[in-house]
């Protein structure tokens, strides 16, 4: 369990870090590729994300500058944020030990990689996204797990 | 208790996953992964220097810096292994593909700030520009080397929230010793009852007592300590 206020410094830094990254994300769709912060967020993302078309939303008539499992991951820094800060504490009581929430928010991402891997055909950017929002918000959750309420 | 040092735990989870993403065909495969990679590698260096003491909450910071250290000194080390890689010209002729593409989006600016940011992105020059591209990356880095941490101190934190603190001994310092623990029944012999004084009640045979009324001035709102 972790202290209060470093509880909210980490979920409020996480919260701003998913935020900028979501905002990369949707540049292209809400601004046009050929707008100058969409082409820098394109050229910023290109370290963290393989950027393969075919394995990105469309939105818009523009393809996303992340893929489909980046996207969801950026986006669970918003939303783990923003549950590891305003979860009640009824509900706080009643999440696993962080341990057990890494592997139960882990696993789904792990089966589905595991899926694309083997199984020919498996291709669902759907599940890509929400299995990197679980696994990202999981995560952020551990904050608050084992033991209570920690703000 | 040594707690272990935050910048040593996050200097060395960044300098891994910059490492790590520099890497030409390593760091394309697995891209967002080495982040998070150096921000658990961080809060296992905290772990273990502090005697597995540290918790969650400084593991999870330890991988937030190392993502923010990472992503600061991913770019110089991407730019400089790209420039071993296809040397000065092939730097040129990338970009050249860059200008191009980036074109349209930049036919606003002056052609001497896109020929400056092309340089600075692509790792000709180390420029503005390419503090901008170390600013944004330290940026995005970040979330996952958190995220990294935050595997790290459910995987390598201490494992009890708090040590249980010693109790004081005896004025003389001695050794104490615990009361002597009440001879056990052997199971299946019957219970042998202490012998009662002479007007000793049995706890089953006293009587009830009629409950307490409530103390009319004792005040309701009394404080009750700080968490009170």
């Amino acid at each position: 369990m972790v202290s209060g206020p470093l509880v909210r410094w980490i979920a409020g830094l996480a919260m701003a870090s998913g935020l900028a990254l979501t905002a990369a994300d949707l540049s292209a769709p809400c601004l046009g590729s050929a707008h100058p912060v969409a082409a820098v967020a394109r050229l910023a993302l290109a370290p963290t994300c393989h950027q393969l078309p075919e394995r990105s939303f469309r939105a818009a008539g523009e393809t996303l500058p992340a893929c489909t499992r980046c996207t969801g991951l950026h986006a669970s820094g918003l939303l783990g944020g923003l549950l590891a800060l305003l979860l009640p504490a009824a509900i706080v009581a009643r999440l696993p030990a962080p341990r057990l929430l890494v592997l139960v928010g882990l696993a789904p991402m792990a089966a589905d990689v595991a899926a694309g891997l083997f199984l020919d055909g498996w291709d669902h950017p759907w599940l890509r996204a929400a299995t990197g929002l679980v696994a990202g918000t999981a995560l952020l959750l551990t904050l608050r797990a084992g033991g209570g309420d920690s703000r | 208790m040594n707690r272990g040092s935050l910048l040593k735990a996050a200097l060395l989870g960044g300098i891994l996953s910059a490492l790590m993403t520099a890497v030409p065909i390593v760091g394309e495969f697995l891209c967002c992964a080495w982040a998070t990679a150096g921000g658990a590698f961080a809060a296992w260096v905290l772990s273990s220097d502090s005697g597995r003491t540290a918790g969650g909450g400084r593991m999870a910071m330890a991988g937030f810096l190392s993502g923010v250290l990472g992503g600061g000194l991913a770019v110089p080390l991407m730019h400089f292994a790209t420039r071993l890689r296809v040397g000065t010209a092939g730097l040129e002729a990338q970009a050249e593909e860059a200008r191009r593409q980036l074109g349209p989006a930049f036919e606003d600016l002056p052609p001497a700030m896109i020929d400056d940011l092309v340089r600075g992105f692509s790792g000709l020059d180390f420029n503005v520009w390419t503090v901008v591209m170390m600013l944004m990356l330290a940026f995005f880095f970040a979330l996952f080397g958190l995220l990294g941490g935050l595997v790290g101190g459910a995987l390598f934190g201490a494992t009890s929230p708090a040590e249980p603190t010693p109790s004081p001994g005896p004025p003389g310092g001695g050794l104490t010793v615990p009361p002597p623990a009440p001879p056990a029944t052997p199971p299946g012999l019957p219970t042998v009852e202490p012998p009662r004084a002479e007007g000793e009640l049995a706890v089953e045979e006293l009587p009830e007592l009629p409950p307490a009324a409530p103390a009319e001035d004792e005040p309701d709102d009394e404080p009750r300590g700080p968490l009170g």
